[in-house]
Formats: structure tokens, C-alpha cells, sequence
């Protein structure tokens, strides 16, 4: 069991030297990584503003829909009416049952 | 016009062939108020066709052979050519006492109050093209 311990407290030496290298590389980087940071953001934001606008397109889409036609002809068949069939104005109602 | 949303509203269409199947029996607007008035239960069509004392097997026929179905579907077409996506939607015209047709000036689109109508009638009326008015005193 005596055999054991440097080893164990070899291990945590070398486990907390470690991570004061990666805590110091984490703090400190080198310009190398910097760069390569800054591109992989900009390559983000490239990104992101390319999904922006498919967005503000889709939602302009969908905001304006297409203007209904004006002055159609309507072709009332023998639909059911009511009234005079010479009155001066015709009212047509589309209409479905709920 | 029929203009039956049917996939929203399960008896759209069955209830305007009810109309029509009423109407080959002279009481299409008798149904057509009626199933305005019993919106939770106008399934089925038949307890409404015995309490307007239409003849029953007839009807049944009628509904049974989809007799108006085509004629629904032109009703809704029109529509669709026309711009509608919802119901009610109202359109006014100058009638043409000459022919089926009628060309639409003025639409009114979703439940509008009175007052939207008669404002909108009474300005037809005043502007009526003088065509229209001369075909007035037959």
C-alpha cells in the first residue's frame, strides 16, 4: 500500500500542472489561434446574416400576399337568390356551413 | 355561392348540398336558416329535412347521389377565381338582367356591420353607370 502513494501524489501533480497549462493557454493564446478564432466568427457571422435575410424575405413574402382581384366576373349560375331578379344591385355571398 | 371550407369545417359540404337538395323541394333558404340556426347539430342532414317536412326518401336521394356536388364545386371555384379565402365574403354588382353573369365592384371580405353595406350600396347606387339606369324603368 506505501508503494502506492508518490505515485498517487505524482498523479495529482502532474494533473494539476496540466490544467494550469491549459488554464494559462486558455488566458494567454497565441495570435495563431486568434486568428483562426476571428475567421471561424466571421464565417459565422457570414452565416448568420445570410439566414437573416432568407428570413426578412420569407417574412416580406408572407406579409404581402398577392392584392385579390378587382372587379371579377362572377358567374352566379342558378344560385339560390333573393329578391327581385332586376334589382339594380347584386349582392353575392360566399359562404359555407359550420 | 357555396363556398365550403372543408378542411376546417367537417359538414361544409354536405350541409350546402342539404341546401340545395332542400331548394329542388322549394325550400333551400328554409335549410339554408335552418342550419345557420343549428350549427352544433347539423349532422345529420336528415332530422332537419323531417322537421321542414320535405319528402324524406327524396331528399335522402338527392344527398345520396351528390346531385349538387359539381355545381358546389363551380360555386367555389368562382370564388377562388375571384379571390376569396375565407367566409363570408360579399361581393357587389350591377345586376345584368340579361345574363348570369355580373362583374363585381365592390368586396366586402369577413362579418362587416350593416352600416359597411349601406354605405357601400348607397355609393353604388348614386354612381350607377348611366347603362344601368336606363335599363331601370323596364
Amino acid at each position: 500500500m506505501k508503494r502506492w502513494k508518490p505515485c498517487v501524489v505524482l498523479n495529482v501533480a502532474l494533473a494539476s500542472l496540466l490544467s494550469a497549462r491549459l488554464a494559462s493557454a486558455q488566458q494567454m493564446p497565441t495570435t495563431d489561434t486568434l486568428k483562426k478564432d476571428i475567421d471561424a466568427l466571421r464565417g459565422d457571422i457570414r452565416e448568420l446574416r445570410k439566414d437573416v435575410q432568407d428570413i426578412k424575405a420569407l417574412l416580406q413574402r408572407q406579409q404581402q400576399p398577392a392584392a385579390p382581384p378587382q372587379n371579377v366576373v362572377l358567374e352566379l349560375g342558378k344560385s339560390p337568390f333573393k329578391g327581385k331578379p332586376t334589382a339594380t344591385l347584386t349582392l353575392v355571398e360566399f359562404s359555407d356551413y359550420q | 355561392m357555396d363556398f365550403p371550407l372543408e378542411s376546417i369545417h367537417k359538414f361544409a359540404f354536405k350541409g350546402a348540398e342539404a341546401a340545395r337538395c332542400a331548394g329542388e323541394q322549394g325550400k333551400f333558404w328554409e335549410m339554408h336558416d335552418r342550419l345557420f340556426s343549428h350549427q352544433t347539430s347539423l349532422e345529420p342532414a336528415k332530422p332537419h329535412a323531417q322537421a321542414l317536412g320535405l319528402n324524406v326518401a327524396e331528399f335522402e336521394g338527392c344527398m345520396s347521389a351528390g346531385k349538387y356536388a359539381e355545381a358546389i364545386r363551380k360555386d367555389a371555384t368562382e370564388g377562388q377565381k375571384a379571390g376569396v379565402t375565407g367566409t363570408p365574403a360579399f361581393f357587389l354588382a350591377y345586376t345584368d338582367p340579361t345574363s348570369s353573369k355580373v362583374k363585381t365592384v365592390v368586396r366586402l371580405s369577413g362579418a362587416q356591420p350593416y352600416s359597411a353595406f349601406k354605405a357601400q350600396i348607397d355609393k353604388l347606387l348614386a354612381e350607377r353607370p348611366k347603362a344601368a339606369a336606363a335599363e331601370k324603368p323596364k
